[in-house]
């Protein structure tokens, strides 16, 4: 183990042993030899220590002490339920996976759109070659990964997913990723996975929410490491909008990781507004020319929370295009971190990459580590990137004002103008107005102290 | 209406107004001029409430209130109006729904009903059309990448829908052609009445033949230094400020 890492605790190394003792007849399926790998892998390489410098500025100690229960299926609670249903609304609950405490619920899901299916990997036969190829990419990027959370997702996955997108299918409802947790007396360890295959010309939408019950024993943590693997086939395109409003006292690891083919589009936007400490890892593979890729972030926080982004753009290939913009405001005590890396090998010639993260800062005592990083070793290309972090212009308070607008009403303008560039972005105007929303509804909390 | 009395104001130490003395009654328009640095636009932050501005001694009356106890937006709900010369840029707010918000916040704290969505666009296409502006304005981030002439047009839309008391526009001409002066001081004259008074600070007598003075007053160095008719205003257009400068006891000839 290297000085970048810790031992994985006790308590932790546990329950892949429990995991494996509840799955009955699942055990001799063929996935179960990546959850081991995944479980090996992991106590090899351990959790990342305050040393590593990806994570020098986001401290998991909190997350690594707690002890965690891993959820049964099955259970949903009737609030739960009221929940659910009430998110669904949001697009008409016509394409709507849902996921309780991490796990795949088919009774309160629907999925029926031609050409897309979702798939339970352990439905499938196992010689099939479906089942062969996630397999694959899965055991790949268990292998390669030099993140441990990949590892510990696979480990711990009760019941991995592949949705299917067939060739030139192309879908503009998003299909919504409920996930909700509920715990009444212990804490929890989620850990779903979802595998993507868009394939050829398809294109769809997804909307995302992370929403936990508040009525628990409030000892009790919940803790969603999620693995997602997205797979942009050639003229492809997947639009990924994520909305997390987690409890203050939960955790979310969220490990994404994209690839994509030639004359494909990936676009990305993630909210986060919830949570104690949030990590999101989202890593984007190009893998042949002409691509457009677009990251985009918003996090709104006060109290004692950690939003920390961690983005890796591998321009590998020529002529593709990239944006990235991260921007977020911070009120309280809480803390954000941005780290953003764009590398353009010496293939990416004519990349155009753009990145920036800004920052507004509401109180003296919230703190942003921002760290936007551009490494390049082609040499035609047109690459930008940028940080700022900074206080409100008192020259924009005092002409607001000036119009007749309260402290209140102007510092809320202003906060919502900041933000507004980037959930400006979403096409979808029931996902951007929904975004928007959540986001102004979060900024009316964010106040100095 | 406003009584400024033996006003001192400094900024970081530094004294800037020396002793302002002025007067002005509903329905005047009072033209105050002066070379740069004189004061002119420390005068109106001070009137508007900018944080920076200390009143070191003297007083302002306001509609019979110390105007000085009052913040920068409650005197803009009591009518007190500022007329940027470098209105500040705001990208992300769209200039439509800032002038919703202004306009229905000023009516709730004068106690008047809120306008509707319809009402609402209706006096805004009025005003605009009054001012020559395209409606595509609206629909732009408040100020952001406006030419100089857009900004200035825009401050006088936003008087137009805030109906103030008294308005203090500072510079209004700077960076204005003529054709732009003219639309503005039309928005401005149709303004005038016999219940609203205009501080009207410049530095060129231009202005002045589009906006007729009541009163102008000449600021050098802090301080007043003649006071009279638009006349003055012509005799400084053509000799200058330096044959005043005498008359002011504490200005170096």
């Amino acid at each position: 183990m290297s000085k970048y890492h810790i031992e994985i605790p006790s308590h932790f190394s546990e329950l892949f042993g429990r995991l494996e003792n509840s799955l009955n007849g699942q055990s001799d399926k063929p996935y179960h030899r990546l959850r081991k790998k995944g479980s090996e892998l992991l106590m090899k390489q351990g959790f990342p220590s305050t040393r590593n410098e990806d994570y020098k500025y986001t401290a998991l100690n909190r997350v690594f002490n707690e002890k965690y229960e891993i959820p049964e299926s099955g259970k949903i609670s009737a609030q739960g339920k009221t929940a659910i249903e009430s998110i669904k609304k949001i697009t008409q609950g016509e394409s709507s996976l849902c996921f309780v405490n991490g796990i795949y619920q088919a009774e309160f899901s629907s999925l029926n759109l031609e050409g897309v299916q979702l798939i339970q990997l352990s439905q499938l036969e196992e010689n099939s070659s479906k089942l062969r190829d996630v397999l694959e990419k899965i055991d790949e990027t268990i292998s390669h990964t030099d993140n441990p959370f990949i590892r510990l997702n696979t480990s711990l996955c009760r019941d991995p997913l592949l949705l299917f997108v067939e060739r030139g299918v192309k879908i503009d409802t998003p299909i919504q990723l409920i996930h909700y947790y509920e715990t009444e007396n212990s804490s929890l360890i989620a850990s779903p996975q979802l595998i993507i295959m868009a394939e050829e010309s398809s294109e769809i939408s997804l909307l995302e929410t992370h929403l936990s019950s508040s009525s628990r024993n409030n000892t009790c943590k919940v803790f969603s490491n999620v693995f997602q693997r997205m797979l942009v086939g050639k003229n492809a395109r997947i639009k990924h909008h994520k909305i997390q409003e987690l409890n203050k006292e939960d955790f979310l690891i969220h490990n994404l990781i994209a690839s994509q083919e030639k004359d494909s589009h990936f676009y990305a936007i993630t909210a986060d507004l919830g949570s104690r400490i949030t990590r999101n890892n989202l890593e984007v593979h190009l893998k042949d020319s002409n691509t457009w890729t677009e990251m985009f972030g918003l996090f709104a926080s006060n109290g004692q929370q950690h939003i920390d982004n961690q983005t890796f753009l591998d321009h590998a290939k020529p002529h593709c295009e990239s944006r990235e913009w991260y921007k977020g405001v911070l009120g309280g005590r809480s803390r954000g971190v941005f780290n953003g890396k764009v590398l353009v090998r010496q293939d990416a010639q004519k990349t155009n990459a753009f990145q920036q993260n800004n920052t507004l800062l509401i109180s003296d005592n919230a703190r942003m580590d921002s760290k936007p990083q551009l490494e390049i070793y082609a040499d035609d290309v047109k690459c930008s990137h940028g940080a700022t972090i900074g206080y409100m212009d008192s020259e924009v308070m005092f002409y607001l004002k000036s119009r007749g607008l309260d402290e209140q009403q102007a510092g809320e303008l202003i906060k919502i103008a900041f933000l507004a560039e980037v959930f400006e972005s979403v096409e979808n105007e029931s996902i951007r107005n929904l975004i928007a929303e959540k986001v102004i509804v979060k900024l009316r909390t964010i106040y100095e102290s | 209406m406003l009584k400024i009395k033996d006003l001192r104001v400094s900024v970081e130490d530094t004294e800037i107004l020396k002793g302002v003395n002025l007067e002005i009654k509903p329905g005047e328009v009072h033209a105050i001029m002066g070379p740069n640095g004189s004061g002119k636009s420390t005068l109106g932050f001070v009137l508007a409430g900018k944080d920076d501005y200390e009143v070191t001694s003297g007083s302002i009356e306001y509609m019979g209130q110390d105007l000085l106890e009052l913040d920068p937006d409650e005197r803009a709900r009591e009518g007190i109006f500022l007329g940027f010369q470098y209105p500040v840029e705001i990208p992300g707010v769209s200039n439509s729904n800032f002038l919703k918000m202004i306009i229905n916040s000023i009516r709730k704290a004068r106690g008047q009903e809120e306008l509707d969505a319809l009402q609402m666009l209706k006096l805004l296409k009025e005003k605009i059309a009054a001012l020559s502006m395209d409606v595509s304005m609206l629909k732009r981030s408040l100020n952001d990448g406006f030419s100089g002439g857009e900004k200035k047009r825009n401050e006088i839309l936003q008087m137009a829908v805030l109906e103030p008391k008294l308005a203090v526009l500072d510079e209004t001409d700077s960076g204005l052609d003529i054709d732009a002066l003219k639309v503005v001081s039309d928005g401005v004259n149709s303004m005038r009445s016999s219940d609203r008074g205009f501080l009207v600070i410049t530095h060129y007598q231009r202005l002045l033949n589009y906006i007729v003075p009541d009163y102008v007053h000449v600021l050098i160095d802090g301080k007043i230094v003649k006071s009279g008719d638009k006349s003055l205003a012509l005799e400084l257009e053509e000799r200058g400020y330096d044959w005043i400068k005498p008359e002011g006891s504490t200005v170096p000839a």
